[in-house]
């Protein structure tokens, strides 16, 4: 069995049926004619579908922040790889292989590859009409542009920062379009009624597609079932509507339950990472301290808006970076290009601006002949300082956490390093911090959790498990926690955004409690005294001078071995947004191969500021582990775009991801827990940050190494090497 | 996912033969499939046929030749087997160091030397570490067997000599000269290898200075090919000074047609091509020096 034949393909629905799609090979054509015969002749093909086929559930678009995408493209294909057909089957061998023999006839129109030349007067639109907003929509479109979201941010006068200034910088940085790479690829099941749709699927975000599905076949939101089984990955390249449009289309179409998967290589033509060019001006006093800051941001968000505008939002805050800057202007611009849709990405907007709020940092300590470290410790917010006006003040001491970090990389220092580089990232995560939790107290003790956070396989049912246990006083061994399925559990808003401990876990350590204050009045009833001489005390009830365990309380209310005790939480807010400041933080010692301009790492020390590390094992390893997706962006992916907006990575053989030998020879995290978070036990979220300072750190290290900055990222050794040889001419010169 | 497809399994050269000359373009030669049901998932080729390789007998020698002048590969021997081959680790240890770092354990383990060469994927270790070992492949057509030499076998990137009704049986390495030493190095980032270069280096019998010298480079141009000049230049050469590194050899690759690609622009890969040419002729150097 190989990986894409697992969940959910791996569920066994009566009578499904296989959609493959066809995919366009052009970036951006106009779709002419479909040739159906061909595919509709093989033995097993039950249709043949086109947008035009599938009635007014073809036309509606769909879209949580901009409805700009169609289930299948219609009018014309707007990146290399778009749906524009499908072909339904029996089996799925037959629907891929009658897939190719459908014959789709294009005009090609001119690709729009490169986000610059995107927003050029003369450069083609992406989408020729502005479209509607999403239910979750706040920003639109820039008529007649390719503009998906414009998001501005400003404070003070920058003209006045720069004239206090000593030194101004500015420096262009560019991040690449990467790939999320999850283990399991994208899939889903529908099974489309008239009064009601099921999808199986292994989505991020069930409680968002409900909302969408809802919209599309106008049913209330009852009557959508989204069933999310354990999930293999996700970092982001899950959440939204991705093939759970299009099986439910199609199997509304068909009258079938409708199954869609995708290879890796679908996967990739289904959701990336934002690229960005980022122009950041920064001006600083002699001693240090930053008067201004001006950053431009571009974003390829490719051929729909997904997640785009948020994205754009979220980064113009983290362009702000951690430092205190009196005057700023930030413009952040989501724009479309004929190329994958990027989406949502383990810290959206974050890795992005880190890279070039954190590379500037250390090219104005070297302008200004001060240590690195030095710099930032001037600059870094205090401990209930404003970061940005309206968002909760710093609630971590990132000085503290900074000196730490250094001590950590002091202590385990290599001889071979020749440069050493750090960065400090910090994001607004836990976006909307809605969510509720069901527990379940049954009569023998045990304990169902329904949550509706997936387990992507970042260990967040471990953690709420962990949370009952200490509540409730039950053994870890008796609880089970129940994956998503929108008819039986409880709303929550999303996977993702760090968000899961401190805003999920808060709702079911809300529900344990409230069946903590349930058995102590259940007790009291049964024992016949006043509510208030039932106490608890080492996870079990005293009353009438009685200790009863919690399942001695349900059987003994019910009077035999029955029944059970439900427990709720609400969560619709933790105080200011964001519910928490997420710190990550990164520490490296490389040395470089002058003759190749391979960076070879000898140690990365990450730092995440998580409030309490409830299970200290998951944080170090989620911090780790997105260190090691973060050497992804810095040394070796992109997803490279020909000219005419052909995939040219388009394989995980062309497609490099960090392997085992890549790994640092000493990888570690330092967790700082103060409890000063606002989710349960003074738990902070944590799992993106420690993707923020990779980058920078590295090419910080580099610069330190050898003289030679490098602002373009993947730092694949052809550029150190071409770098170095700029900076040799130099010295030369 | 892979079209349907009807398999056979020749027992001998002739009948392999026989079944393309009977199939034509439909049908292809099949060893251990790593590219081939790669490029057929794809839908590449419209293949129905696939011959297979391995069951034709004697193709999975790996053994001296009878008159002991050569090392005997046949094409279905996989890279796992080479790198483990105590044969080839002993009289041929770059080879066996080169097999080694051949893609990864689950290609080397199906991948098969001859499908190696017969895709004739520029990017690749074998030809470059086969040519300084003069190898020559054994190619058996309607007309019979013939010999070919390595250089002439590689045409062009996944282009080979190999006729259309014909098929690689065999892989004839002559042994090498007394106390030559040899070093493979590849370098590159992703799957397949963006330099390659192999240096054999014959000391004079002090085991003091280069009496001959073979250099290849692969990947960096269409074909993986020799260095006659740089070669000519080692010629006499004290082994000591290339162990120290040899500076002329950080421009050897600047004559290469060198092709941009993924891997890299071709002005880095020249010049890679020179920076591993130059720590090839050191490793061999030591080992030439070192050999007892
Ligand atoms: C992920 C990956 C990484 C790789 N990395 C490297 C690397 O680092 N270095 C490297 O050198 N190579 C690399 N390769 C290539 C690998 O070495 C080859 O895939 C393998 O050797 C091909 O052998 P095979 O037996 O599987 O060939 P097949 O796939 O079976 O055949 C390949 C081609 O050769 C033809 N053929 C096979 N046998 C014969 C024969 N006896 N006579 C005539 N024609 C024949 C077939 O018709 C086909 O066209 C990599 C491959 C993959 C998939």
């Amino acid at each position: 069995m190989s990986l894409r034949e697992t969940i959910p393909p791996l569920l066994v629905i009566p009578g499904v049926v296989y959609a493959a799609p066809v995919r366009s090979p052009y970036a951006h054509a106009r779709i002419v004619g479909i040739g159906r015969a061909a595919a509709a002749a093989v033995p097993g093909v039950l249709a043949v579908l086109a947008a035009g086929d599938l009635g007014v559930l073809g036309e509606r678009p769909f879209g949580t922040f901009l409805k700009d995408q169609r289930v299948l493209a219609g009018d014309k294909a707007r990146y290399e790889g778009e749906p524009v057909a499908v072909v339904v089957a029996e089996d799925r061998p037959t629907a891929v292989r009658a897939a190719r023999l459908v014959d789709v006839r294009y005009e090609p129109l001119p690709p729009v590859v490169d986000v610059e030349r995107a927003l050029l007067p003369t450069a083609p639109l992406v989408h020729d009409t502005p479209p509607p907003l999403g239910r979750q929509g706040r920003w639109r479109t820039v008529p007649a542009t390719n503009i998906c979201a414009r998001v501005t941010l400003e404070q003070g006068s920058i003209e006045q920062g720069f004239r206090e200034a000593d030194v101004v910088l500015e420096r262009t940085y560019t991040f690449p379009r990467v790939f999320h790479f999850t283990m399991e690829p994208h899939g889903a099941v529908a099974s489309a009624t008239p009064t009601e749709l099921t999808v199986w699927t292994n989505t991020g975000h069930p409680y968002q597609l409900r909302q969408e599905l809802a919209d599309m076949f106008e049913l209330d939101l009852a009557r959508i079932r989204v069933v999310v089984p354990y999930v293999g990955g996700s970092f982001g390249g899950k959440s939204f509507p991705k093939l759970e449009p299009l099986a439910a289309v199609v199997s509304a179409t068909v009258g079938r339950p409708v199954k869609v998967v995708n290879g890796v290589e679908g996967s990739m033509r289904t959701n990336r990472r934002h690229g960005a060019r980022v122009t950041v001006k920064l001006g600083a006093r002699r001693d240090g301290t930053l008067t201004a800051k001006q950053a431009r941001v571009l974003l390829d968000g490719g051929a729909y808006a997904d997640l785009g505008p948020v994205v754009a939002e979220k980064t113009g805050v983290r362009q702000l970076g951690p430092y205190r800057v009196p005057h700023y202007s930030i413009e952040v611009q989501n724009v479309y290009t004929t190329t994958t849709p990027a989406g949502a990405f383990r810290s959206i907007g974050g890795p992005q601006s880190v890279w070039a709020t954190e590379s500037i940092m250390d090219e104005l300590a070297a302008a200004l002949d001060m240590d690195p470290v030095e710099l930032r410790l001037v600059n870094l917010v205090a401990r209930g300082e404003t970061v940005r006006a309206g968002l909760r003040p710093m609630d971590a001491d990132l000085g503290d956490d900074l000196k730490r970090l250094v001590k950590a990389m002091d202590d385990g220092a290599s001889p071979e390093a020749t440069g050493r580089g750090v960065a400090v990232g910090i994001s607004n995560p836990a976006e909307l911090p809605i969510s509720t939790a069901i527990v379940r107290l049954h009569y023998d003790g045990s304990v169902t959790i329904l949550c509706s956070m997936v387990e992507v396989g970042q260990g967040l049912h471990t953690v709420l498990a962990q949370i009952v246990a200490e509540e409730l006083g039950v053994p870890r061994a008796a609880i089970l926690v129940v994956s998503p399925d929108t008819r039986f559990g409880p709303y929550d808003w999303s996977s993702g955004a760090s968000r899961g401990v401190t805003i999920v876990g808060t709702a079911v350590q809300r529900a344990a409690q409230d069946i903590k204050a349930q058995l102590l009045a259940l007790a009291a009833e049964t024992a016949g005294v006043p509510a208030a001489d039932a106490v608890w005390r080492d996870g079990r009830v005293q009353v009438g001078g009685r200790s009863l365990s919690p399942a001695d309380v349900v059987r003994g209310w019910y009077g035999r071995p029955a029944g059970e005790v439900i427990g709720r939480g609400y969560v619709r807010n933790l105080g200011a947004d964001p519910a928490f400041w997420e710190i990550g933080m990164g520490g490296v010692e490389i040395d470089v191969d002058r003759e190749t301009g391979v960076i070879r790492l000898l140690s990365y020390t990450g730092l995440a500021d998580v409030g309490r590390a409830i299970n200290p094992q998951l944080c170090e390893q989620q911090d780790v582990g997105a260190v090691v997706m973060g050497l992804g962006h810095t040394l070796f992916e992109e997803m490279t775009y020909s000219d005419s907006g052909s995939l040219l990575s388009a394989s995980m053989i062309e497609y490099r991801v960090p392997l085992t030998v890549d790994l640092p020879a000493a990888l570690s995290a330092v967790l700082v827990e103060n409890g000063d978070g606002a989710g349960p036990y003074g738990a902070k979220g944590m799992g993106e940050g420690g993707n923020l300072a990779v980058a920078p750190a590295i090419a910080n290290a580099v610069a330190r190494a050898t003289g030679a900055r490098l602002r373009d990222l993947p730092l694949t050794p052809e550029r150190v090497w071409a770098a170095l040889r700029a900076a040799g001419a130099r010295t030369r010169a | 996912m892979l079209p349907p497809f009807e398999i056979h399994q020749p027992a001998t050269p002739a009948e392999a033969v026989a079944l393309r000359a009977r199939h034509g373009e439909s049908a292809a030669l099949y060893a251990g499939g790593s590219e081939l049901l790669l490029a057929m998932k794809e839908g590449l080729g419209a293949v129905e046929h696939l011959i297979d390789v391995k069951t034709i007998g004697g193709l999975d020698t790996l053994a001296l030749a009878s008159d002991g002048a050569a090392l005997v590969i046949g094409a279905t021997v996989t890279h796992r087997a080479l790198e483990r081959s105590p044969l080839l680790r002993s009289r041929f240890p770059m080879l066996a160091d080169m097999e080694r770092q051949v893609a990864n354990v689950r290609v080397r383990a199906v991948g098969t030397l001859g499908g190696n060469l017969c895709f004739a994927e520029p990017h690749s270790d074998p030809p470059t570490a086969l040519l300084v070992h003069e190898a020559r492949v054994v190619l058996h057509g309607g007309a019979g067997p013939r010999r070919l030499a390595l250089a002439d076998f590689l045409v062009g990137p996944y282009e080979s000599a190999l006729g259309p009704d014909e098929i690689l049986t065999h892989v004839e390495i002559p042994l090498p000269p007394p106390r030559a030493a040899a070093a493979y190095l590849k370098f590159g980032l992703r799957e397949r290898p963006t330099v390659g270069v192999a240096a054999l280096l014959v000391p004079d019998v002090a085991r003091v200075a280069v009496a001959e010298a073979r250099v290849a480079v692969g990947c960096v141009g269409p074909v993986a090919a020799r260095l006659p000049e740089v070669e000519r230049a080692l010629s006499g050469l004290p082994l000591a000074a290339l162990e120290a590194g040899w500076p002329s050899a950080e421009t050897s690759g600047e004559r290469l047609d060198a092709v941009g690609d993924l891997h890299g622009s071709a002005e880095y890969k020249r010049a890679m091509a020179g920076v591993f040419v130059k720590r090839a002729l050191a490793q061999a150097a030591r080992r030439a020096r070192a050999a007892a």
